[in-house]
This record gives C-alpha cells, sequence and structure tokens, in this order.
C-alpha cells in the first residue's frame, strides 16, 4: 500500500536548531500521533510538509507525490488546523469561508453547514469574538469540508482547557472515524494521543526517536519497579529510562518479555502510557534522578 | 485570484466605509494645492489602503493561511498589484462624489472639478509608488518593510510637492506637459505598466524565498 505521507531524510538547518534524516510514513486510514516536548521540531517538520518553509534535503511525498513539484494538487486534498488561528479576525466565519472555499475543487457547502452545525458555530459573528476552542473547531471544519483525505493538525489543542479540549478530542474521534481519514496529529499533550492515535512518532532535538504503532509500543515497552539490585542482575541494558532512588527504582524498559524473564517477580510491570514512554525516552538513564 | 482582490476589500470594509471621511480630511488638509488637489487626495488616499490591506495580513499572520491553501503564489503577488487599480477607482469615484456635491452644497471654498486625467495620473502615482514598495513588503513582511512604505509614502508628496513648485515657477515646462499629447500619455503609461510588471516579477521572486 502507498504511504499517503512519507518523509525520508528530511533535512533543515537553523542557527541552533536543526532537523536532521527525519524519516516516516502513515498509511492510509491511520492516525499517526506526532510528539515531543516543545522546541522538538514537531511545527518544523509539519511547515517542510506544507512547504511554508523550504527543505535542506530529503524527500517528502504526500499521496506519493513530491511535495514541492505538486503543492497544489497535494494542497486541494490536505485539510490542516494549525495551534494558533490564522483566519481574519475582523471578519465572520462566513466571510472568511466564503474567501476559502472558492480555492478548493471539492468545497462542499453542505458538509461545511453540517459541521458549523454540528461544532454550534454562530455564522454571523465575527472571529475576533470566538473563543480559542471555537477558533480550532472552525478550522476543523474548514479542513474538513473539501473532502481531504489528509488532515494535518499541529498542536491543535494547546492552549484549550481540559473541558473544551476533551470536546474537541471527541469531535475529531467521530470525524474521523466516519469520515476514514489519514490524520497526522502533532502535540505534546499525549494524553490526547493515548486513545485516538494508531501510530505514534516521537521526535526530540530534530531528531525521531521512533514511529512505531501503538500496539507495538505496549509490546515492547513496559514500567518497571523495583529494587536497585534488579538493576545489576542484567536488567539495566534494557532499561530505557530510569529513576533511582534510595528504596529503588523505577524506569522505562524495551524488550518487555525479556525484562520479564530477568527480573521475575522481583519488580512490578505495568502498561506506560504515552506520556511516561515520551519522559523516560527523553530523559534517558538518570543516577538517581532523571538524567540525559 | 478575484477572491484575494475581495480579501483584501471585505477586511477592510471598515476603513473603506470611512474613505469618504479620508478624502474630505486629505482635501481640507491639502487644500493649498489647487487644481491639483485631486490628484493629491486620490493619490493619498487609495495608497493609504495598500497600505492598510498589508497590515491585516500581517496582523492575522495570513500569509500561513494563503501558502497553506491550494493557492499559487503568483496569485498572491498578483491579486495586491490587481487590488491597487480597484482602490484607485473607489477613492477616484468618492473624490468625485464629494467634489461635485461641495459646491451645491456651499460649505466651505469651492472644490476643483476631477478630471478624468487626475484620476488617470493618480492611478499611475499609486501603481508606481507600490511598484517601490509591495516587492519590500512581500521580501519582508509588513512589520519590517513599514519604515520603507513611510519613507514611499512621504517621499512621494514631497517629491510632488518639489515638481509643483518647479512648474510654477517654469510655466514653459507646466504647458508643455499640460500640453503634450496622446503619444507622451502612451509612454507614461507604458512606462508605468513596465516598471509595476518587473516590481510583480520581483515580488514574485522575493516571497517565493520567504519562509512562513
Amino acid at each position: 500500500m502507498t504511504a499517503i505521507l512519507e518523509l525520508k531524510d528530511v533535512t533543515k538547518r537553523y542557527t541552533g536548531f536543526a532537523l536532521e534524516g527525519v524519516s516516516f510514513s502513515l498509511e492510509p486510514g491511520y492516525i499517526m500521533g506526532f510528539i515531543g516536548p516543545n522546541g522538538a521540531g514537531k511545527t518544523t517538520t509539519i511547515k517542510l510538509i506544507m512547504n511554508l518553509i523550504r527543505l535542506d534535503a530529503g524527500v517528502i511525498k504526500v499521496f506519493g507525490l513530491d511535495s514541492r513539484k505538486h503543492e497544489q494538487e497535494i494542497k486541494q486534498r490536505i485539510g490542516f488546523v494549525y495551534d494558533e488561528s490564522h483566519f481574519y479576525e475582523n471578519l465572520t466565519i462566513a466571510e472568511m469561508s466564503r474567501l476559502i472555499a472558492p480555492f478548493y475543487r471539492s468545497w462542499d457547502w453542505q458538509v461545511y453547514k453540517k459541521y458549523v452545525d454540528l461544532f454550534g458555530l454562530p455564522e454571523r459573528k465575527k472571529l475576533a469574538q470566538f473563543s480559542r476552542g471555537m477558533k480550532m473547531k472552525y478550522a476543523l471544519a474548514v479542513a474538513l469540508s473539501h473532502g481531504a483525505e489528509l488532515l494535518i493538525m499541529d498542536e491543535p489543542t494547546s492552549g484549550l482547557d481540559p473541558l473544551v479540549r476533551s470536546e474537541f478530542l471527541d469531535i475529531l474521534r467521530e470525524v474521523i472515524q466516519d469520515e476514514r481519514r489519514s490524520v497526522l496529529l502533532s502535540s505534546h499533550i499525549t494524553s490526547d494521543l493515548d486513545q485516538i492515535a494508531d501510530y505514534v512518532t516521537l521526535i526530540n532535538g530534530g531528531r525521531i526517536i521512533f514511529s512505531k504503532s501503538k500496539e507495538e509500543l505496549w509490546e515492547e515497552y513496559a514500567l518497571i519497579k523495583g529494587e536497585k539490585s534488579l538493576l545489576d542482575s542484567g536488567l539495566r541494558p534494557y532499561v530505557v529510562g530510569l529513576k533511582e532512588s534510595q528504596f529503588g527504582f523505577e524506569g522505562l524498559v524495551i524488550n518487555k518479555e525479556e525484562a520479564q524473564r530477568i527480573a521475575g517477580s522481583r519488580a512490578v510491570f505495568e502498561r506506560p502510557n504515552l506520556e511516561e514512554i515520551m519522559l523516560h525516552c527523553i530523559r534517558g538513564k538518570g543516577n538517581g534522578r532523571f538524567g540525559a | 485570484m478575484v477572491a484575494l482582490v475581495l480579501k483584501d476589500l471585505l477586511v477592510q470594509k471598515k476603513v473603506l466605509g470611512l474613505a469618504l471621511l479620508y478624502v474630505f480630511i486629505f482635501s481640507f488638509a491639502m487644500h493649498g494645492l489647487g487644481e491639483h488637489l485631486p490628484l493629491a487626495v486620490i493619490s493619498g488616499v487609495a495608497y493609504m489602503f495598500v497600505m492598510y490591506s498589508g497590515a491585516w495580513d500581517d496582523k492575522c499572520n495570513a500569509d500561513k493561511l494563503w501558502n497553506s491553501l491550494p493557492v499559487p503564489k503568483w496569485k498572491i503577488v498578483a491579486a495586491k498589484y490587481l487590488a491597487v487599480l480597484i482602490y484607485v477607482a473607489a477613492v477616484a469615484a468618492l473624490t468625485w462624489i464629494l467634489f461635485t456635491v461641495q459646491p451645491l452644497v456651499g460649505i466651505g471654498d469651492a472644490l476643483p472639478k476631477v478630471r478624468l486625467d487626475q484620476a488617470a495620473v493618480a492611478t499611475g502615482i499609486v501603481l508606481g509608488m507600490s511598484s517601490f514598495y509591495l516587492p519590500l513588503y512581500f521580501a519582508l513582511g509588513y512589520m519590517r518593510s513599514r519604515i520603507f512604505n513611510i519613507l514611499i509614502f512621504s517621499g512621494s508628496f514631497s517629491a510632488a510637492a518639489v515638481l509643483s513648485r518647479v512648474l510654477t515657477q517654469r510655466p514653459a515646462w507646466a504647458e508643455l506637459i499640460g500640453g503634450s499629447g496622446p503619444a507622451v500619455w502612451g509612454l507614461a503609461a507604458a512606462c508605468v505598466v513596465v516598471v509595476a510588471g518587473l516590481s510583480f516579477l520581483l515580488s514574485l521572486q522575493l516571497y517565493s524565498r520567504r519562509e512562513f
């Protein structure tokens, strides 16, 4: 199956920061959570996919097409939601939509109306009077109104209060399940992705740490708690992230089955959530505390 | 591209609504220009809209939006140039209305009549000023090009004032310009079109290099 989105050795260099050799791919019909701390390179990667910044090296293919050579064709089939609203604040959403719609060949006013009603967006109200949550919902309505096959979302839930965030995610889950779209959703709020993501790509310091299905992550990684002496009985090579205290340790192990065989009943194993995997993978093995 | 021009008009609808007031204020402020007043008013007010449209785009960080939509860059650039002509036409119409109605109402000194050739010259002036400004705007964005904008705006009016003084002191020159035939007008129009065309190509080149 052709990947709907494919990045191969993507590089972008700035003074003081570089995205180096970023590679991952997304199959049609799946949701990929793109996670990493602030400044990890998530937005830079998304800007490269959207051709908002120039690529220094590597290849980006969307729908199997080169992102630079077929930019307009690709953008016809992409919906986007950014972390900030880029709509004109002094316009109503009815006016704003009338400006955007002519650029999409497949814009469907009925679909647009359906989402505006579903999200409870007042059409005659100026965007300046919208809350942040409403602006995000409007951006989502626009993204869904032209039959986009791929949704690209850059931190759409950051800055939203928990209630609105939960509502936004519910809507997202609903529309994605209905329409079978592919989604690349970047967020540093990993709990947003725990339930909806099929694949997870972790980026840190401009490099991809892993890009795997969530099932693979649950199979490979486990949280472990036990006595410190256990670490020196052959377990340490499997430890990805570690926090030691005077009473024992807790950490993240890779190759869960082998770690369970070594530790036996002397350790407690738990399934980690995405946040725990991200934190341990980024902080690594400390010595009595989280370290690099 | 029509949608992009419409966007520039729509985001400025409040300012456009106040255009008549601007025309009135400019007419009052530049009353000393005599028969050249309509030319200065149309040029000044129309160029203000060029400035405002950039300011709105910058305020809403709209470049990121338009460059994420399936809109070729050349359309984004061309729309700004096309909008200049619409601003001039709109302001010229408003100026004509005000300058025609004012003597009928009989308030203040009579304003000069707005001539078609003045509207044509104003189109050339605003297009010329925009041709210098827009490449800087597309290269640097509104905020960083603002200083150049102010320089172009004030520089153009200073140059016009100097030219007006020179022509007053040398009536022969004024007669030569005033009595110029279609060939001179055609040449002037061609020059403006060439300058605007080159400016458009430069703007496109610079905008294509921008990152958002």
